[in-house]
């Protein structure tokens, strides 16, 4: 008996089970309105209670469906939709049989275009591609106001840009190098709403055929152009006014015309506004044997050594836009086109003049405390003006046949440089001197390169390059000081100092090169000779204000000397590339005799090596760990240091020679990169050391009316650097953040005033923190604070380390309260203090309101400039045995209006 | 003559209408593969619609891009000038794609069979996100090798989506692979009457290959060109496996 209640309990259990299983299915069938079967409709069973979906199908051409299901559910929601209809719903239970009827409804789907903002930022691992319109709020006039906003690009004060710390090398328009080394002029004044996206492409190879064969470092941004701006000539041009202390005026113009094949370029900016339509372009100070030995034989890149004999002071915008702090008068006009011959030859040729006037007055009180006895207060009152001239053309051909290449460079470029100080110094407890330092540089250059480029195979290439560069450089410093008579051993009447100096320096590079591909490693071997003269010759004279004149000997002061030398190099790169893996390694090696006339120099190295090697690994497709480690040798250019005994400014003297003592250098860095592109977010880390032996440390000897430095002592220098950063777009709350840390060390071994070396021990730390908005709202703000740390101090003292501490705050604040109009205004706290003393804090508030009218195609932009009155800004810094406290005069308040038409 | 040549034009335009039948709508998507062969095709891709069957056509595509394989002289073109259609009957739950052909002249292209729908998928109503004035649901599913997460919408009852994907009761809107390699980013969504375009099958060499008999033929084809190759005595060419992530449907 208990066996067959048993039996009968499983079997009730048994058919319990199966009736529960057999109930989930529910059938039906789906008809129109007219009772005919629906075929191929979409129906879903959801769950009444929560909404998750159990079972979907399509219904077969009588219009009939079944669904099964599992999870168990009490009341069920059967839906059918089609296209075309009027979607059907109706509650049921497990088991029913559910008919539905759907309505025809031919107007549910009604026309309709739905757009996703495309992606800010996309790309794949060496074109990071972003979509401006993502970042802009129409209130950026420039593209370097739209670089500024893009995430992991940085653009300093001069416009010079990096991105993810590397240096943008160049700034294509639409794949075309327009702007050679001078690219700011394009980011500075091409209109931001021309371009579409911005492109960084990393390992840029601009020679066609050496794609895949060669492997490359350089890092080149291209701006695209919009498609609507290519269909006509198109651009803006603009005008304003104002008034402030003086008459306001500012024009702007920015034409391409890209329709047909040969394209031109045409922009031009002139203002006394403060802006700065050129960034600090100066043909002093570029090229240089580093460069050429960093950066390789590059068709564009002039290796010519470059030399400032003579030295000025620049002004100084105390962290401030420079319309704050210098009245200017700038001016650019630039012209570029492209002419396409047929489809394998092309020609580029620019060219730009431009003028810039600056001028500034600034009060500044100087403490050096050589030791705690021996300390030095200098006050000084200073007005200076400073007036640069450029002009600038190149030419560039290129031909690319399927096999063959043949690329021309020509470049010349000039400046001439007019700069005036005139200057009251007070030391403490001393009498007041006044000073009036003119000086004038004219200097040009021309630079001619062609190479050649042969395809010996789908994998190899053999290049040859010839390069030839010329300069002249001259130099007339001129200044009114009498504190050089006392120098030469003459009376205090000798007061007026006539320097000039002239140089003039030819190089020619011819390189040979063969460069071959295997499997997924690159080889590179090159050689050639790199042949350089220079020479130098300078005079000096001191005058009386009776007309007397003194030459002093120029056996004792002799500063003239001519230099040679030829350089045979050998180069050899190895690079491997595979998905996970990029490494390279180099070796360079050179033979360099050296000519000297008229100069002794004790060493003469000519033997010169340099590894260098660079691996990264990549992680996953977004996160890259990197080293490098490099060990260079470089041969110091004597026309880089030798200024044989000259005066370099009002109140600076520089003598001394080295001796060639080859410059070894050791670095060495590791680095973490994480960045989700498409996901707006990235992630850093990066920690770097370096070691220079043989540098040329200084000696200072600083007394209260002149400085004499005597360079060129072989010293051994360190640095150290740790950084990190994250950044994060939230979408939720359309915010983004980004916080960044950086770290440097060194050690610097210094003379001042003593024939004892002291070793300088300096730290800077630096905090940022930068929120930003994109709300869909009509006010955006945008956040930016940075401290900074610094701190010196000698390693062998007990005294406390001089420190000083900044704070850089920012608040801008972006409002579109409607549709045409804008508002921008931004605010900054720039606060300083050495030591624990009370914060020195100064604010400056600009800001600009546009009002667009599209019926005119025009906007009128109102924009003020130290909105808040200062008079003046004040700062504090120390660092070694130095603490500073300045004051610069501020431009007065003014507000100017703008009218753009758009063409 | 004349006339029959009309006959012969008219009876062609009329099997063409046929086999081409008007979209009613486009979704754009910008299709973003981490991988090392399809990222090729990275850029925007389009599905033309109708009830029926839909077309997916990766215009990021190069029309022609020569691929190298490391061997002398053995080099194929991985472009295809028609964006490498994949075209889904969804009555009939079947993909027609266009691809290479991995018979002994690689470069050129066949159209190869697959399967639409057979994905299990798993549909989470709770995650609800809008795309324009559709509201979407999330669904996740494994499909070749990744896992998906995808957002569909039911108010456009379309058993299709980007590339392969498809078999839910809504178009797909946009869709990424979990290990972050693969994305089909949502750019636009048309409904039009007057959308260019026609939903037509793949053109190319129908081979009667399914996916996985034509992935075969491919490694088939490759170790006998490696054979042969070595048979030349040109040195060892060894075949190893295909990477992971050389492709959005893992090998």
């Amino acid at each position: 008996m208990v066996k067959f209640l048993k039996i009968i309990f499983f079997l009730t259990l048994y058919s319990t089970a199966y009736n529960i299983h057999a109930q989930t299915y529910l059938s039906g069938t789906i008809r129109d309105s007219l009772g005919r079967p629906v075929d191929f409709a979409t129906v879903t069973l959801r769950c009444a209670a929560n909404q998750q979906i159990l079972a979907y199908t399509n219904t077969d051409e009588k219009g009939a469906y079944r669904l099964q299901w599992t999870r168990p559910c009490d009341t069920l929601l059967v839906a059918a939709r089609m296209l075309g209809f009027q979607p059907a719903e109706k509650t049921c239970f497990a088991g029913e049989v559910v008919d539905l009827t759907l309505t025809a409804a031919p107007n549910l789907l009604r026309e309709v275009v739905i757009r996703q903002d495309a992606l800010p930022v996309s790309g794949n691992r060496d074109t990071t591609e972003f979509r401006v319109a993502s970042f802009t709020d129409s209130t950026e006039f420039s593209v370097e106001d739209v670089l500024k906003k893009l995430p992991g690009m940085q653009v300093d004060d001069n416009g010079r840009i990096t991105f993810r710390g590397k240096p943008v090398e160049r700034v294509l328009i639409d794949g075309d190098d327009m702007f050679s080394d001078n690219y700011v002029i394009g980011t500075r004044n091409i209109r931001a709403d021309m371009i579409s996206s911005v492109q960084a492409i990393d390992r840029y190879q601009d020679n066609p055929l050496l794609r895949d064969i060669r492997t490359s470092e350089r890092l080149v941004l291209n701006l695209k152009v919009k498609d609507d701006k290519k269909l006509k000539p198109s651009g803006s041009v603009t005008l304003g006014g104002g008034w402030g202390d003086e008459a306001k005026w500012y024009g702007h113009a920015n034409v391409f015309s890209l329709h047909s094949a040969a394209k031109t370029y045409l922009i031009a900016n002139a203002n006394n506004t403060g802006d700065n339509p050129m960034g600090n372009i100066r043909f002093m100070a570029k090229g240089g044997t580093e460069a050429y030995l960093r950066g390789g034989v590059s068709l564009q890149n002039s290796p010519l050594n470059t030399a400032e004999l003579l030295t000025v002071r620049a002004p100084d915008a105390f962290m401030l836009p420079t319309a704050y702090t210098m009245y200017n008068r700038n001016g650019v006009a630039y012209l570029g086109q492209i002419i396409p011959w047929n489809t394998k030859v092309k020609t580029k040729v620019s060219g730009w003049v431009s003028g810039e006037k600056l001028k500034q007055d600034q009060n500044r009180q100087t403490l050096y405390k050589f030791s705690d006895e021996d300390v030095l207060n200098i006050n000084e009152s200073q007005h200076q003006t400073q007036t640069t001239r450029m002009q600038y053309v190149q030419a560039e051909s290129d031909f690319f046949a399927e096999k063959t290449g043949l690329r021309s460079f020509s470049n010349f470029s000039a400046q001439q440089d007019n700069d005036l100080l005139r200057l009251l110094r007070t030391p403490q407890n001393e009498p007041a001197t006044q000073a009036e330092s003119p000086l004038d540089v004219n200097i040009w250059e021309t630079y001619h390169g062609l190479e050649w480029t042969q395809k010996t195979g789908s994998n190899q290439a053999i290049q040859t390059l010839f390069q030839y560069t010329e300069r002249n450089n001259d130099g007339l410093l001129s200044p009114q000081y009498d504190q050089y008579a006392p120098y030469f051993g003459l009376d205090s009447s000798f007061a007026f100092l006539t320097q000039h100096v002239s140089q003039h320096s030819r190089q020619t590079v011819v390189t040979t090169r063969w460069l071959v591909r295997k499997g997924v490693s690159n080889l590179m071997l090159e050689t050639g000779l790199n042949h350089s003269t220079h020479g130098l010759e300078s005079s000096m004279r001191l005058s009386s204000e009776n007309g007397e004149t003194y030459t002093p000997d120029p056996t004792v002061y002799g500063n003239d000397m001519t230099y040679r030398q030829p350089l045979w190099f050998l180069n050899g790169s190895w690079a491997r590339q595979t998905e996970q893996l990029r490494m390279n390694v180099k070796l360079n090696g050179s033979y360099a005799p050296v000519y000297l006339d008229q100069l002794e120099t004790t060493e003469r190295p000519l033997w010169m090596f340099q590894p260098r090697a660079n691996v990264a690994f990549l992680l996953s497709p977004r996160a890259t760990l990197s080293a490098s480690a490099q060990s260079v040798q470089r041969l110091p250019s004597p026309i880089n240091l030798y200024s044989g005994y000259l005066a370099q400014s009002y109140a600076g003297v520089r003598r001394g020679f080295s001796d060639l003592g080859l410059i070894r250098e050791q670095n060495v860095s590791l680095g973490y990169r994480f960045d989700n592109n498409t996901r707006q977010s990235a992630f850093n880390a990066s920690v770097s050391a370096a070691q220079t032996n043989n540098a040329f440390g200084s000696s200072y000897l600083i007394d209260p009316y002149l400085t004499v430095v005597q360079g060129f002592r072989p010293v051994q220098m360190q640095n150290l650097s740790a950084m990190g950063g994250t950044s994060r777009y939230f979408s939720n709350i359309r915010s983004r953040f980004e916080v960044g840390v950086q770290w440097q060390y060194s050690r610097e071994p210094n003379r001042v005033n003593s024939t004892e070396e002291q070793t300088f021990e300096g730290q800077n730390w630096s905090l940022l923190f930068k929120y930003g908005t994109a709300f869909d709202f009509w006010l955006n703000v945008f956040v930016e604070s940075r401290t900074m740390l610094f701190s010196s101090a000698p390693d062998n003292s007990d005294d406390e380390p001089l420190r000083s501490q900044y704070f850089v705050n920012a608040l801008k604040m972006v409002a579109k309260p409607v549709k045409n109009l804008s508002l921008t205004l931004e605010t900054r706290q720039i606060a300083s203090r050495n030591q624990n003393d009370p914060f020195q804090a100064y604010y400056a508030m600009d800001g600009d309101c546009t009002y667009t009218v599209s019926k005119w195609r025009s906007a009128f932009t109102l924009s003020g400039n130290n909105l808040l009155g200062a008079a003046a800004f004040e700062r504090v810094s120390a660092s070694t045995f130095v603490q500073n406290s300045s004051a610069v005069a501020a431009v007065p308040g003014f507000v100017y209006l703008r009218w753009t038409f758009q063409l | 003559m004349k006339k029959e040549i009309y006959i012969l034009f008219c009876l062609f335009m009329a099997i063409f209408q046929i086999h081409s039948q008007t979209p009613l709508g486009r979704v754009i998507y910008l299709q973003q593969a981490e991988t090392s062969e399809e990222k090729k095709r990275n850029g925007l891709s389009y599905l033309l619609f109708n009830q029926n069957e839909s077309l997916y056509i990766q215009s990021g595509a190069p029309a022609s891009a020569v691929v190298n394989l490391n061997w002398d002289q053995l080099s194929y073109n991985a472009g295809d000038k028609q964006g490498f259609p994949i075209y889904k009957d969804h009555r009939a739950r079947k993909i027609l794609f266009r691809t290479f052909c991995y018979k002994r002249e690689l470069g050129k292209h066949c159209v190869v069979e697959d399967t639409l729908g057979a994905i299990d998928w798993t549909i989470d109503a709770s995650a609800q996100k809008l795309f324009g004035t559709y509201p979407c649901l999330k669904a996740t599913g494994h499909f070749r090798g990744r896992d998906y997460e995808v957002w569909f919408t039911p108010d456009l009852p379309i058993s299709s989506g980007p590339h392969k994907l498809g078999g839910l009761p809504g178009l797909i809107l946009e869709a990424h692979s979990t290990d972050g390699l693969v994305h089909f980013f949502f750019q636009s969504l048309e409904i039009s009457s007057e959308i260019s375009g026609t939903i037509q099958k793949p053109e190319g060499t129908y081979t009667g290959l399914n996916y996985e008999e034509n992935k075969a033929a491919f490694i088939n084809t490759v170790k006998k060109i490696a054979a042969e190759s070595n048979a030349e005595g040109g040195g060892v060419v060894t075949v190893g496996e295909m990477p992971k992530n050389a492709w959005i449907e893992v090998w």
